[in-house]
């Protein structure tokens, strides 16, 4: 049975790539309770309600190379941030972790004696938490990919209450300027992805690092998923992208 | 009188097994008492209400295994668990305690947390709240 180290995990929210900067993580889901027990009840019964998650983050206050500081502090209040935890790295296709949308809901900065100013962030989910897996990776990415079909762990079919979420996160993006790079969602009931249908089409990215989320609902009976990723400009254009997916209960 | 060491332990979660995935569980009941106290009395006197059962496991998180996808993927599911703090077959001296799922009856997580450290081994706690009955099987 796989136990792991946890050393080598890497957080990001949005495009932001934190993982040099935090030394924990923790990621609790919490499930409310209503007592839903009768007099003829011999022992207690309680109902489930609607789940809610926190993440949590501590680590090291940076200015630079990240500014983890700068951006938490100007992004006090900004909602829906797309945090992903993955517990063995994003740089391995397959590695599984979460992803969420979420609001910063506190953060404390610590000086001591004998300590480095710390920086901790708390996050309050406003999604749901999804388990998800690293569909592809690439750091350099300079022509036309196409990600390798995946079918399982948190990917496969969907049925009529579930969803699939995609992920795409472009870390960072060079060329002369007029680089471009359009992602599509596709899936097939074949590895070969010979007759494949395009589930979702991110909005074009181009200098700029961004990150971007598509939610498919099911049903899709097709097992395999991928995504195609097109690359144009002049001079060398380059990105390294990174894409997750995960399936997640539908709402409503 | 037999003292047993929970070294061996055993827990499944919907009839999978989940001790390679757990170094510590414990399971909590609490009876809500409720308070009867009158000035007479010179001690304090209490009448036993309904029993509520907890378990908090805790344990190396595998993200491709029980505690990874079956507990987060079963919360707000009712499912059946079996507990036996020895992993002896249950005999009056090996007791397991069941909770089983029907009806309003069964385990729910009440909360999933994943702690990652990086001087640690990814680590994963659950609360599993008992809803209905849990039962002491000696056979």
């Amino acid at each position: 049975m796989a136990r792991i180290s946890s050393k080598d995990a890497d957080v990001i929210v949005d495009e932001l790539d934190f993982s040099a900067v935090l030394s924990s993580v923790v990621a609790t889901v919490d499930v409310p309770m209503a007592d839903g027990t009768a007099f003829l009840d011999a022992d207690k019964v309680w109902i489930p309600g609607a789940p809610g998650f926190t993440i949590d983050w501590q680590g090291f206050s940076s200015t630079a190379s990240p500014n983890f500081d700068g951006d938490m502090f100007s992004n006090l209040t900004t909602l829906a941030r797309q945090v992903g935890v993955y517990h063995e790295g994003f740089k391995t296709v397959g590695n599984l972790g979460f992803e969420g949308k979420t609001n910063a809901a506190r953060q404390g900065r610590t000086s001591g004696i004998t300590e480095s100013v710390g920086l901790n962030v708390g996050w309050t989910g406003d999604s749901t938490l999804v388990r998800a897996q690293v569909n592809h990776y690439v750091a350099a990415l300079t022509s036309t990919a196409n990600s390798t079909g995946q079918n399982s762990g948190t990917v496969g079919a969907l049925s009529a209450a579930q969803k699939m979420v995609v992920v795409l996160r472009v870390l960072a993006s060079s060329g002369t300027g007029n680089q471009t790079l359009n992602v599509v969602i596709q899936s097939d009931d074949g590895s070969g992805f010979g007759s494949p249908t395009t589930r979702g089409t991110f909005a074009e990215k181009t200098t700029s690092a961004a990150e971007e989320k598509i939610e498919v609902s099911g049903a899709v009976t097709d097992t395999y998923w991928r995504v195609t990723m097109t690359v144009a400009g002049s001079g060398s254009p380059t990105f390294e992208v990174l894409v997750t997916m995960g399936r997640a209960e539908l709402d409503g | 009188m037999a003292r047993k060491h929970g070294k061996d332990a055993n827990y499944s979660w919907n009839a999978s097994a989940l001790e390679g995935e757990l170094d510590n569980i414990r399971q909590d009941v609490d009876v809500n008492e409720a308070p009867i106290t009158a000035f007479l009395d010179v001690y304090q006197n209490f009448l036993a209400g309904k029993k509520d059962v907890r378990t908090e496991l805790a344990g190396p998180y595998n993200a491709a295994a029980v505690s990874g996808v079956s507990l987060f993927d079963d919360i707000g599911t009712l499912r059946s668990t079996i507990f036996s703090p020895t992993g002896a077959s249950a005999d009056s001296n090996n007791p397991h305690y069941k909770c089983t799922a029907s009806g309003l009856s069964g385990a729910l997580v009440s909360r999933y947390e994943v702690n990652l450290a990086v001087g640690d081994a990814a680590r994963y706690t659950a609360t599993i709240q008992h809803s209905g009955s849990t039962t002491r099987v000696v056979s």
